[in-house]
């Protein structure tokens, strides 16, 4: 009970002396509104939130599946095969290292400002954790493994099948988990650029009128939106992997 | 009939290299079938690497390795491999590693042979736990499973790395009874890499004792103690008298002596 009991007092203590700072001071709203009035303002577009959240939800989930579908089999390529690993890893630690809000206005010129542009975006910042997670644990599988499955015959596919994958699964999922999280960001980067909906819109808008209450709502959601979707990621490995999590103590 | 032919066999490792290193040098055993044959010496003789060679895990650089007839070769069903740690993969039930083999060959064969699995589970028992994960076995149980797997294709041949040498003694003690009843109830031919030498006199019918730098096959001495045996046979004087042997060969002839540090 204590570890859930005591961040909360925590938390509870921080915003009373938010509320009282705000209020004692008498600090404009446009420069730090109380968390009261964060509360009233996020319940006066309560009606408006399930579009904006899903339009956030569904670049973040669709973002992040294309990443996985790309950087899981690329991350086994570059493991496994010497010539595609030297012929384009380092690109793709060139592309990791453009900062994507610095591309992001590029893509939207060259693809539009529909749903296209914010994948792109999206990918470009989660899928190379992904991608390298996946090629450590492809590389990390001990000799030992890949000699039982060499000695019982199994061929290089069947020893990439049976040995390689589900050693690199544990090492895949921490990959995942800092891949949902960027992925967020991808989104938020995305509906920044370009957007008439989704949280990242919501906040551009709101500090254009110095409604900080409004913008800060949408922050908070976004963080716990977050917040749901890693725990959603390691649920998934404790349901399809139970196995893997006994080795990790961060989770 | 010879099971292993092991013909003027060596290995050489980085030939060609700055540092080749000779790990066999002109070895040359047969293997009778239904032997319990122990490949023993000092870390680096080359013991590991030649049962790496009758496996077909390591080609050898000269020489012929011939396992019942043919050609040794990886993935061959007639020989069963346990390895030095239990090698058990962690994201498989233990009754799905001991299936492994079988599910390497045909994923078709697999519910063919459960019943088989399981048998030997009960035979090494560990048919309670067959639908649990390996991490929650011990050392010595997951060993058990090891050896199950390296049967489960029911091979004439089991090949042994070492496979107690990361046991405790008691739990060693009791896996070496378990060989010796599983090598008289089968009539395979077992193949035994070890560096304990009560162990190999113990378990074995032979013993081929090798020397390092390079590794090859200084002696071959065979075991004769009738069944079933009781570790007391290693008191007797022909036991004394074998490992007597042993040493004299693997220390050079003088023998050995402790220096206590105290005048005489």
């Amino acid at each position: 009970m204590r570890p859930i009991i005591l961040p909360i007092i925590s938390l509870a203590a921080l915003l009373l002396l938010w509320e009282v700072y705000v209020w004692a001071f008498e600090v404009p709203a446009y420069l730090l509104p109380a968390p009261s009035s964060i509360w009233a303002s996020g319940s006066q577009i309560l009606g408006a939130m399930p579009v904006h959240i899903w339009a956030t939800l569904f670049t973040v989930l669709a973002g992040f599946v294309v990443s996985v579908l790309i950087a899981i089999p690329l991350g086994v390529l570059i493991s496994l095969n010497r010539i595609a690993s030297e012929a384009i890893y380092p690109l793709l630690v060139f592309a990791n290292a453009i900062p994507v809000i610095a591309v992001a206005p590029i893509i939207v010129v060259m693809l539009g400002t529909g749903i296209e542009s914010r994948l792109v975006i999206n990918f470009l910042v989660c899928f190379f954790p992904i991608m390298v997670a996946t090629a450590t644990g492809i590389l990390d599988t001990p000799k030992a493994y890949l000699d039982l499955s060499r000695s019982t015959g199994a061929g290089f596919l069947t020893g990439l099948l049976t040995i390689r994958m589900p050693h690199a699964v544990p090492f895949i999922f921490s990959g995942l988990k800092i891949g949902i999280t960027l992925s967020v960001i991808g989104a938020v980067v995305g509906e920044f650029i370009t957007s008439n909906r989704g949280l990242g819109y919501l906040i551009v808008s709101a500090t254009t009128n110095f409604d900080l209450a409004q913008a800060m709502f949408a922050v908070i959601v976004l963080a716990i939106m977050s917040v749901i979707l890693f725990q959603g990621v390691q649920y998934m490995q404790k349901y399809f992997f139970p196995w893997s999590i006994k080795a990790q103590t961060l989770n | 009939m010879k099971d292993v032919q092991i013909e003027n066999v060596s290995k050489v490792f980085g030939a060609g290299g700055a540092n080749p290193f000779t790990a066999l040098k002109d070895v040359d055993l047969a293997i009778d079938g239904g032997a319990f044959l122990s490949l023993l010496g000092p870390s680096g003789c080359g013991k590991s690497t030649l049962l790496r060679c009758i496996a077909g895990l390591e080609q050898p650089t000269h020489g012929n390795i011939k396992v019942g007839g043919g050609p040794a070769k990886p993935g061959f069903d007639n020989i069963g491999l346990v390895f030095q740690s239990p090698n058990l993969l962690p994201w498989l039930s233990v009754l799905d590693n001991v299936l492994y083999p079988v599910r390497v060959k045909s994923r078709s064969l697999v519910k063919q042979y459960r019943v088989q699995a399981m048998e030997l589970l009960e035979k090494v028992g560990l048919s309670h736990v067959a639908n649990q994960l390996p991490d929650s076995l011990s050392g010595g149980m997951q060993q058990r499973a090891g050896i199950a797997r390296g049967l489960v294709m029911d091979p004439d041949i089991l090949l042994m790395d070492e496979p107690f040498s990361a046991l405790d003694a008691m739990t060693r003690e009791d896996l070496q009874f378990e060989l010796i009843r599983l090598h008289q109830e089968t009539g395979k031919t077992f193949v035994f890499v070890t560096h304990s030498i009560p162990e190999a006199v113990f378990l074995s019918t032979k013993i081929a004792v090798m020397e390092s730098f390079p590794g090859r096959i200084s002696q071959l001495l065979n075991v004769d103690f009738t069944y079933p045996r009781a570790l007391d046979i290693l008191n007797s004087e022909q036991a004394i008298e074998i490992e007597h042997t042993i040493r004299a060969s693997i220390y050079g002839k003088t023998p050995v002596e402790v220096t206590t540090g105290e005048g005489h």
